[in-house]
């Protein structure tokens, strides 16, 4: 109870002095948001200090009271000078109403940001660099390298030889210019077949030279005669025959050669390099 | 000789801001944000050390042909970029977006904005259901936006509070604050409505900020 006769005074001048703040706050132009602290803080503590006394003590220092009653209504005063400023405009959003309106006008929420980097795909073909992307499917954990090739424009140095089926002719051509011309050189004298077509260094040549000579057998520019002594052939070259028709068209050479016959024949014949070298593709 | 060898370096270097240059315009097609090793791995091993004048001219180049900038986002202890434009432009619509994530997305990020704070999960899908964007029992769908969208930065999707009371909520994420302005936003939301952006006042000052 002494306490509270001590601190009327202090009391007083508490008040007094809340109240100065709520009004000062009234004359200036501060935020809602501010004046809505104070009020709150102002009512927090005159409601302590009303609390501090008891009965007794009010009834014997009413000015306290009537401080406390000023000090409350300075308050409610500038808490509802906040709530009429309050815009009568403003908007509370609404999301169902954002919602609805996205399912009713879907295109109008298609637009591209001011700032993304628009997708110009036209132009990833032209690039000359490979990017193999991390991939997404793989676990965090294994680590993902991105791979760069720059992958340069160059001009195959060798075709496939699949294409020379396209170019036989031209090959055969050849074959044939080279009998004619190592027929010249062997003094018009029959070549012997294998020394021709045999390519000690591959038996894939070898095997191609048999072919394009078959052609030139059969096309009738070839001929191929047996040996009497050994039954090996010989092949010369001859004209081609005006007349298309006729019993030419029978005449085949027929070979079937395997690797290990191929070997066999470079050791008997001993042939080191091939005779037969023409410009393949 | 050593004139030689300076043109060759020259050469070297103006490679690898090339090669850097290519790397970058390549990669970005998935908004996938590109780690700074990944870029650094295209210079020629010469100047790897002095990779930070290569990525100075790197950015100068993007920016001078194509209009890009090349981004840092600190991502825990790697960096990573992504590639936005440098001015603000209205870009042509691409055939090869799909309308419909973007504008999952776009639904996404204004509600977020809108609402004011990071929006929890359950808040999201049924506001994606309403707005007839992604039905709420398709589960798989979902990924779109906790997968795809996080790894591309436009969506942040994690976990506030503790224990029990734990929920996922979304919010933008870096690529969306550097792509999308928010004062776009609210002007979209503004006009869908029929009303004035600074009828709404608090997502306005938000606008500001």
């Amino acid at each position: 109870m002494s306490t509270a006769e001590l601190n009327s005074s202090q009391r007083k001048s508490k008040y007094i002095s809340m109240y100065e703040t709520v009004t000062a706050l009234e004359d200036q132009n501060a935020s809602n948001q501010e004046c809505l602290d104070v009020t709150h803080k102002v009512v927090k503590e005159a409601k302590q200090l009303v609390q501090e006394g008891g009965v007794d003590h009010r009834s014997k220092h009413p000015g306290e009271g009537l401080l406390d009653a000023r000090v409350l209504h300075a308050s409610s005063n500038l808490a509802k000078m906040c709530l009429e400023t309050v815009d009568v405009n403003m908007h509370l959003y609404d999301k169902n109403q954002l919602a609805q309106h996205i399912k009713n006008k879907p295109d109008f929420w298609d637009f591209t940001y001011p700032l993304e980097v628009p997708a110009v795909s036209y132009l990833y073909g032209a690039g000359t660099l490979q990017v193999s992307l991390p991939s997404s499917t793989r676990s965090s954990q294994s680590r993902s390298r991105v791979v760069v090739q720059h992958a340069q424009m160059r001009v195959p140095k060798n075709v496939d030889k699949v294409q020379q089926i396209e170019n036989g002719p031209e090959l055969v051509s050849r074959v044939d210019h080279f009998i004619k011309k190592q027929y010249k050189l062997n003094g018009r004298r029959p070549l012997s077949y294998y020394s021709v077509v045999l390519d000690p260094d591959s038996f894939s040549k070898t095997v191609e030279n048999i072919y394009y000579v078959s052609f030139l057998v059969h096309d009738g520019l070839v001929a191929v005669e047996l040996d009497e002594t050994y039954g090996l052939p010989f092949i010369s070259p001859r004209e081609a025959p005006r007349d298309n028709d006729g019993a030419l068209h029978d005449n085949q050479m027929i070979m079937s050669i395997d690797m290990k016959m191929w070997k066999e024949l470079i050791e008997v014949f001993q042939i080191s390099k091939p005779l037969m070298v023409i410009k393949r593709l | 000789m050593s004139r030689q060898s300076q043109t060759e370096s020259t050469r070297l270097f103006d490679n690898s801001v090339r090669q850097c240059v290519r790397y970058v315009f390549c990669r970005e097609a998935d908004k996938i944000p590109i780690k700074r090793s990944e870029i650094l791995e295209q210079i020629a091993p010469e100047y790897r050390k002095k990779s930070k004048n290569v990525l100075v001219e790197v950015e100068k180049e993007l920016k001078r042909v194509y209009g890009y900038k090349l981004v840092e986002i600190k991502d825990k202890d790697k960096i990573l970029y992504i590639v936005v434009l440098d001015e603000a432009c209205e870009s042509p619509p691409s055939r090869t977006t799909d309308l419909l994530q973007k504008r999952i997305l776009s639904g996404a990020l204004t509600h977020i904005f809108m609402s004011g704070r990071p929006v929890k999960e359950d808040d999201m899908w049924s506001f994606l259901d309403k707005s007839g964007l992604l039905a709420e029992d398709n589960i798989s769908g979902r990924k779109l936006l906790t997968q795809q969208f996080t790894k591309q930065l436009y969506l942040s999707y994690s976990k506030m509070g503790e224990g029990e009371l734990a929920r996922y909520t979304f919010d933008w994420g870096p690529r969306a604050n550097h792509e999308l302005p928010k004062k776009f936003i609210l002007q979209k939301v503004a006009v869908a409505f029929g009303t004035d952006p600074a009828c709404w006042s608090e997502q306005y000052k938000r606008t500001l900020q």
